[in-house]
């Protein structure tokens, strides 16, 4: 799936994804779920906080 | 579009009727919101509006800063130009506008319940800077001043101020 496939199926520009998967964008809890469900996934698979 | 309104705008300017702009605004902004409506794609997502938001706390700190920085600059030479002190006035209300009406619209995206009494009073306060506003507007919009006349400042109503120290030309 491209950045653009993912972006329009989470309703989101793609420039945002580019942000989340470079760390340096936080999603909400609501995107967070959106982006994990397109990919078929969970959000702890999808999404690595490091403290 | 855009190039469109300025158009517009200049040419409304120039022939001083000050009604077109406002209209022409008004259905451009309408057509904008229809338009967007249209627009399947994502034009704006939560990370937008999260930037937005900061940049409108940002840009309300450095408008406010600014405006009230250069009010007493513009008070403290309004012996050398009248007009300085509407122009102060101006930056003030306009800065104390901004922040009530950031106030409300925070207040109500927080969906706070005012109480009503405390709903009053921020619609009271808000109303009487706009009456305040507008009452300086008129005092202070130079109807009664001083002006130029043959080389000499001549009073214009009665101006309770003295006449500026620079030369009349």
């Amino acid at each position: 799936m491209t950045q653009e496939g993912l972006a329009n199926r989470a309703r989101v520009r793609r420039e945002t994804i580019v942000f989340l998967e470079q760390g340096k964008y936080n999603p909400s809890l609501q995107l967070a779920h959106d982006v994990a469900l397109t990919l078929g996934s969970t959000i702890d698979e999808v999404f690595i906080f490091e403290d | 579009m855009v190039v469109a309104l300025a158009l517009v705008f200049s040419q409304a300017i120039f022939f001083e009727n000050y009604l077109i702009p406002i209209a022409i605004l008004l259905a451009s902004s309408l057509l904008m919101l229809f338009l967007r409506r249209r627009v399947d794609e994502v034009v704006a997502d939560e990370r937008d509006y999260a930037l937005g938001g900061k940049a409108a706390l940002w840009a309300i700190q450095v408008y406010s800063w600014f405006a009230v920085i250069t009010m007493f600059i513009l008070y403290s030479l309004r012996d050398i130009n009248p007009s300085y002190e509407a122009i102060g006035m101006t930056l003030a209300f306009s800065t104390c506008i901004l922040m009530l009406t950031y106030t409300l619209i925070f207040r109500y995206y927080s969906r706070v319940k005012f109480s009503d009494r405390r709903l009053v009073y921020t619609a009271l306060i808000l109303v009487i800077f706009v009456a305040m506003f507008i009452l300086s507007l008129r005092v202070f919009s130079g109807e009664d001043g001083w002006i130029c006349q043959d080389g000499q400042w001549v009073q214009h109503g009665n101006p309770d101020f003295p006449a500026p120290g620079s030369e009349c030309k």
